[in-house]
């Protein structure tokens, strides 16, 4: 009889304490290491055969990565934020960011999930990405460049650049915002559609996403014209049903925009 | 690789594979079977146990991720202080049936009673975090009689 | 401690439950379950690189166990049935994705997922039959070789003279009415840890079942072993709701695997292996045609009930439509009656039980058709349906088809009761008035009768149960003076351990914490027929343990009587003590009476030493629960999505001797029920493949979507059982769906077409197109 074939080893485990050796030990596994954030996607699919990446480099201890800087005109967010951390930091300045990030996965999960795990996930149906698109947010990646948030809800489905920070600009002192997603059931799960409006003077926004459609920016003078112009786009959504989703959320959105106080 | 971390208020030092998920540590190697496990994908809310005081998810939790961490199981908050007022309120309000998801239920209950403590969770927020361990038995209703009375809100 | 409390409940709020993932033994195995992952194909299997992995034990196939493993025995067994011959594992052919294909045993449950993965199944894929109608069709590929065509059984029932009554009848209504695959979805999933026992060469098999007796059974069938040999542990259950009354072949293999390999094999179901291998439910159609007279009264009622019970017939085999054949009838007085039945194969996981066994189906598809009846008829639901309810002068009242006695119970009244309750006039009247501004808001009600305490043997006979009906307790009062109840009942949640400790302690006149009770254990407790399903724990077990008590009360009072040298006939048991009638100066207490009767030493003449019990239950008809639902409803018509505004649940099921317990067993059905309404299916694709295969994709109500209830109910004892009571662990399921939809179909009126005809009813069907 043969000799017994061994298990195929458990990856190997860094702790890396700045980007710059995070980055390191990236490259120096050749495509075959693992970015560990919060783990709340990544760890089922360790679980998944084929799933074992040669090594996990676990983002924890970057003090950068965690920290939340406020400027004049922008804020800038580490990619270890949790969404519950961002969520209480951002809602002072941002009013949708307490119902949008709400609807994320459940509490626990928020708890310990990252924008920058979520952000390089891409999930069509993520609160995040909506979130982040409407605000024209730009990320840094790991060596200092800046790519706006659009292209990396794109095009990244693949490997997903190293990303250290979300740059997210202060919206204007006398904007309004409202945030409204279509859910199964009130206690949360998957997205059927959501709608993020930002109505501000003489210019109106809105970024809608639904079913496996990535979340996309409208802008418009004003409520009404953002939902005609919904319309025109609506065969962007996988079907019907999406459609009257996509545009109920929205409708609802611009309400709460319209009736928020500013 | 060793952990280093408190486990339900005392210094302990672990040895193990840091992508054992801390689910399968605490049962398997640690015997604290009290942190059960029912979907292994996050959703239902079996396996919570609170990390640096917070509620999350045993299974989407590394045991190498707990280096560093206060980790706390239903084990740990049934020997705490608060517990009585707890289960005084479950078993009041005949808040279980299996006991499955009891587990956590308690531990999301005992963040919430200390978090409320610091700051007073809005409705919503008091919705949500019981809205995030499912129950197949009970029908959930005795379960949100119980919390709102640990809360001293009305129902 | 709360009067209702169960006396061990507190451990689990302590994390101190232990289910069988929970217990570890030295020297564990670990096994894991290779699965198809393709609906019909003819398949060989290579496993030599799994079983070269370091730390596998044993590797095993279809082809291992042909000799050693026979096929299970059928629970639901109707004369000529079709029998699939399937055995633990798929041998040469695999019908279902998850079936089983081979099970690997290693060191570690990672080296065993690792094996499992290397075992290498070669598919070459068959035609696929994935519904109903394709099971039918003239031309359907079958799934075995030896049937003539896709069917596992049908037969028909008749009562009256049906075509006359709708050759006369003015008023005609049909539907079908589609109830779709669900899953029980206990948290706890299913789990084994078989070990060998040297002592009788023989094996103990821990698992998360409601059936232990109907378990060992099975283990001894299959495997050719003497049931002595083998011994079936429950611990803790975490949740069942029928889908873990019906032995499974991963049950048989870890027998067979603790015995071939002497030691102990642990296997833990995963939630994803879950959603394809634990049998689901439902998945029924039911065509039915009401005669009805231009005044409401029912004239005759036709109903065709088709169940697709997946790949093969499982133990639990025709029984849902079985059972929804005699339940079809529902609450009402209908003379002419014609029920058929036909339960077809397709390549889907097998569907066992689940709560409420094909009840909810035939009721969904009545109370739905009723609302139709009497929109026809221009009267209202309620009022419709008040005309048709059997009065309780006419019971006990067989049913046409003389497959269903409905026992006793104050229909019309219980009607009224909810009805006031629920304030359906002004509510009725407000959801008009909201209609008009142009808001989808709806009334719906559904009335219910349930099945339970299920038995007798004779009727489990008539009916193709291959088991009985009964129940046997025994009871044990220790010297002390505490007590042991010993029973078949198997608690897991709904709290049967601690009716049965509330009904001795009452019987003896003992405090409720003197009286243990002893459960899930073949070696020490008695048999019970049936194990716990049916709703039969209360009423049937119990009454076991009443009976066996009341023996056990005279003989402590025979002894007591001695003591106090008084006649027999004039003592009495009363708080804890035998007394003398009206002497309160002479008496003993229990425990003085049971310690003589362990002295022996001065016993009545020819009394056996030593003090214990025995009795058996097996009841003279089921037990008949039933009830109302009413739900008032709000559609958003934007999006499709149904808002629940408020239940009210009005039931009866005799003599309440829990009402805690009871009112916990409503609710949590009722949360089930809305589920099964709004959210839950299991999907497949047209391949037959399953889509659904995980939580995040299978939406159980969590506490948010439980919208606010309102139980009323009526306590009529059934006259037909010693304690009066009647079951009530399938209630909520039942009537949940007819109403909710009953009331989308009020809130939308037309436009809701064919969409609050199947469920669940999801919102993209209430979207206009
Ligand atoms: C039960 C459940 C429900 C959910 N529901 C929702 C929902 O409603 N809406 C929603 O939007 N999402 C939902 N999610 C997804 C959730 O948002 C993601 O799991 C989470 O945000 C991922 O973040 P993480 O920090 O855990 O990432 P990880 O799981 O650690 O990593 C995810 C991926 O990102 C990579 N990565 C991590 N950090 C970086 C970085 N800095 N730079 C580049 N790549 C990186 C990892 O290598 C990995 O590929 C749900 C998840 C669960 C478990
Ligand atoms: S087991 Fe962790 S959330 Fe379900
Ligand atoms: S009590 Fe059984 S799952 Fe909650």
């Amino acid at each position: 009889m043969d000799d017994p074939v061994p298990v195929p080893a458990v990856p190997d485990y860094f702790l890396p304490a700045t980007i710059a050796e995070a980055g390191d030990l990236l490259a120096r596994h050749d495509g075959r290491a693992r970015l560990l954030a919060g783990g709340q996607t990544l760890i089922p699919e360790l679980y998944r055969p084929g799933g074992t990446p040669a090594a996990l480099i676990d983002l924890r201890r970057i003090a950068e990565l965690g920290r939340i800087e406020w400027r004049a005109d922008h804020v800038e967010i580490g990619a270890m934020v949790t969404i519950a951390a961002a969520r209480a930091e951002l809602a002072r300045a941002f009013p949708v960011a307490a119902p949008c990030l709400g609807h994320v996965a459940n509490s626990a999960v928020r708890n310990r999930a990252t924008l920058g795990g979520s952000l390089a996930l891409a999930d069509p149906a993520s609160e995040i990405s909506t979130f982040l698109l409407a605000h024209d947010a730009g990320i840094i990646l790991a060596g200092g460049e800046l790519c706006p948030v659009d292209q990396l809800i794109a095009g990244c489905a693949d490997a997903p650049p190293f990303i250290r920070a979300i740059r997210l600009p202060l919206p204007a002192a006398h904007e309004r915002s409202g945030f409204a997603e279509i859910l199964r059931r009130r206690s949360g799960g998957r997205s059927l559609a959501m709608a993020l409006a930002r109505l501000g003077a003489g210019r109106a926004r809105l970024t809608v996403s639904g079913g496996t459609c990535q979340p996309f920016r409208i802008e418009a003078t004003d409520g009404p014209a953002l939902l005609d112009a919904l319309v025109a786009r609506s065969s962007a959504f996988d079907g019907p049903s999406t459609r009257a989703w996509a545009l109920a959320a929205a409708r609802r959105a611009i309400a709460t925009a319209e009736n928020a106080a500013c | 690789m060793l952990i280093n971390c408190t486990l339900n208020g005392r210094d302990t030092a672990i040895e193990a594979a840091a992508t054992t998920r801390l689910s399968a540590l605490l049962r398997e190697t640690l015997g604290l079977t009290g942190t059960h496990v029912a979907c292994d994908e996050g959703v239902c809310g079996s396996c919570t146990v609170l990390l640096d005081g917070s509620a999350a998810r045993a299974c989407l939790t590394l045991a190498g991720q707990c280096d560093g961490v206060a980790i706390e199981t239903v084990e740990g908050v049934a020997a705490g202080e608060t517990f009585e007022t707890i289960a005084d309120a479950f078993l009041r309000h005949n808040a279980l049936q299996c006991g499955f998801c009891t587990p956590g239920f308690v531990t999301t209950v005992a963040a919430m009673l200390r978090d409320d403590a610091r700051e007073r969770l809005g409705d919503a927020e008091v919705e949500a975090r019981i809205s995030s361990v499912a129950c197949r038995c009970t029908g959930y209703l005795p379960i949100v009689a119980a919390v709102r009375d640990l809360l001293g809100r009305d129902r | 401690m709360p009067g209702h409390a169960r006396p061990s409940a507190r451990r689990f709020l302590e994390g101190r439950g232990r289910y069988v993932a929970d217990l570890s033994m030295p020297g564990m195995l670990h096994a894991v379950v290779v699965r198809s992952t393709e609906a019909h194909a003819d398949i060989s299997v290579d496993a030599s690189a799994a079983r070269a992995v370091a730390g596998v034990r044993l590797v095993l196939d279809g082809g291992d166990i042909l000799a050693a493993i026979q096929p299970p025995p059928i629970i639901w067994d109707v004369p000529g049935q079709r029998r699939s011959g399937l055995r633990a594992l798929a041998h040469g052919r695999v019908r279902y994705v998850g079936e089983p294909v081979a099970i690997v045993v290693a060191e570690s449950e990672a080296i065993a997922r690792h094996a499992a993965a290397l075992v290498r199944i070669a598919y070459a894929p068959r035609p696929v039959v994935a519904s109903i109608d394709q099971a039918l069709a003239a031309d359907a590929p079958r799934l075995y070789d030896d049937w003539p065509d896709n069917v596992v059984a049908s037969a028909e029932w008749s009562g009256g003279e049906p075509d006359a009554a709708f050759a006369d009848a003015p008023v005609h209504v049909s539907g079908r009415y589609v109830s779709g695959r669900v899953s029980a979805h206990s948290l706890e999933t299913r789990g084994v840890l078989a070990a060998y026992d040297p002592a009788q060469d023989g094996v103990t098999i821990h698992s998360s079942t409601q059936g232990p007796h109907q378990l060992r059974e099975a283990i001894a069938w299959c495997l050719g072993v003497a049931e002595h040999r083998i011994r079936v542990i429950v611990p803790d259950v975490g949740g069942a709701f029928g889908s873990k009354s019906c032995p499974y072949g991963e049950e048989i293999l870890l027998a067979y695997l603790a015995l071939w390999l002497r030691a102990p094999v642990r296997w833990i179901e995963s939630r994803a292996e879950a959603f394809v291998a634990c049998a689901p439910g439902r998945d029924e159609i039911v065509d039915i045609e009401l005669a009805l007279s231009e005044d409401g009264l029912i004239l005759g009622l036709k109903a065709l009930i088709t169940l697709d019970k997946g790949a093969e017939p499982y133990a639990a085999s025709v029984g849902a439509a079985w059972a929804g054949a005699m339940m079809v009838t529902g609450a009402y007085r209908i003379a002419d009656v014609h029920v058929a039945t036909r339960v077809v194969v397709t390549n889907k996981t097998p569907t066992g039980a689940y709560r409420g066994y094909g009840t909810p189906e035939v009721n969904f598809a009545l109370e739905r058709a009723l609302d139709d009846a009497a929109r026809r008829i221009g009267i209202d639901p309620a009022e419709l349906r008040r005309r048709n309810l059997v009065p309780p002068e006419a019971m006990p009242a067989p049913s046409a088809t003389g497959l269903l006695l409905l026992d006793s119970g104050r229909y019309e009244e219980m009607l009224d009761l909810a009805l006031d309750a629920f304030d359906y006039r002004a509510r009725v009247g407000r959801a008009r008035a909201e209609r008009a501004e142009g808001r989808a808001v709806g009334i719906g009600l559904a009335f219910y009768v349930e099945p339970t305490n299920l038995g007798p043997s004779a009727l489990c006979g008539m009916i193709g149960i291959a088991s009985g009906g009964f129940d046997i307790a025994t009871i044990r009062m220790e010297p002390s003076g505490q007590v042991v109840v010993f029973t078949g009942q198997t608690p897991m949640g709904q709290g049967v351990e601690r009716v049965l400790q509330q009904i001795c302690a009452a019987e003896l006149t003992m405090p409720d914490e003197d009286v243990t009770v002893v459960h899930g254990d073949t070696q020490a407790c008695p048999y019970t027929a049936y194990g716990s399903g049916g709703s039969r724990g209360t009423g049937i077990g119990g009454s076991a343990v009443m009976l066996a008590a009341s023996r056990l009360r005279e003989k402590l009072c025979a002894i007591g009587a001695h003591l106090l040298g008084a006649a027999p006939d004039d003592v009495e048991l009363s708080q804890g003590g035998v007394q003398v009638r009206d002497d309160a100066a002479r008496r003993v207490s229990i425990a003085r009476a049971a310690r003589a009767a362990y002295l022996a030493h001065d016993l009545p003449a020819g009394m056996d030493p030593g003090l214990d019990a025995r009795a058996s239950f097996d009841p003279a008809t089921l037990a008949i629960t039933y009830g109302v639902a009413l739900a008032e409803v709000e559609v958003d018509r934007e999006t499709g999505l149904v808002n629940v505004r408020d239940i009210l649940f009005g039931h009866d099921c005799g003599r309440q001797i829990n009402p805690a317990l009871v009112e916990a067993q409503v609710i949590g059905g009722i949360v089930q029920g809305i589920g099964a309404t709004l959210y839950e299916g299991l999907d497949h694709d047209a391949a037959g493949r399953p889509v659904t295969r995980c939580m995040r994709d299978y939406p159980l109500p969590f506490a948010a979507d439980v919208p606010p209830i309102a139980l009323v109910h009526l306590e009529t004892p059934s006259p037909f059982f010693p304690n009066g009571a009647k079951g009530v662990g399938e209630s909520g399921a039942i009537p949940i769906p007819a109403a909710i939809a009953n009331a989308i179909r009020d809130a939308l009126g037309d436009t809701a077409g064919d969409a609050v005809n199947r469920l669940p009813i999801r919102p993209e069907s209430l979207l206009p197109s």
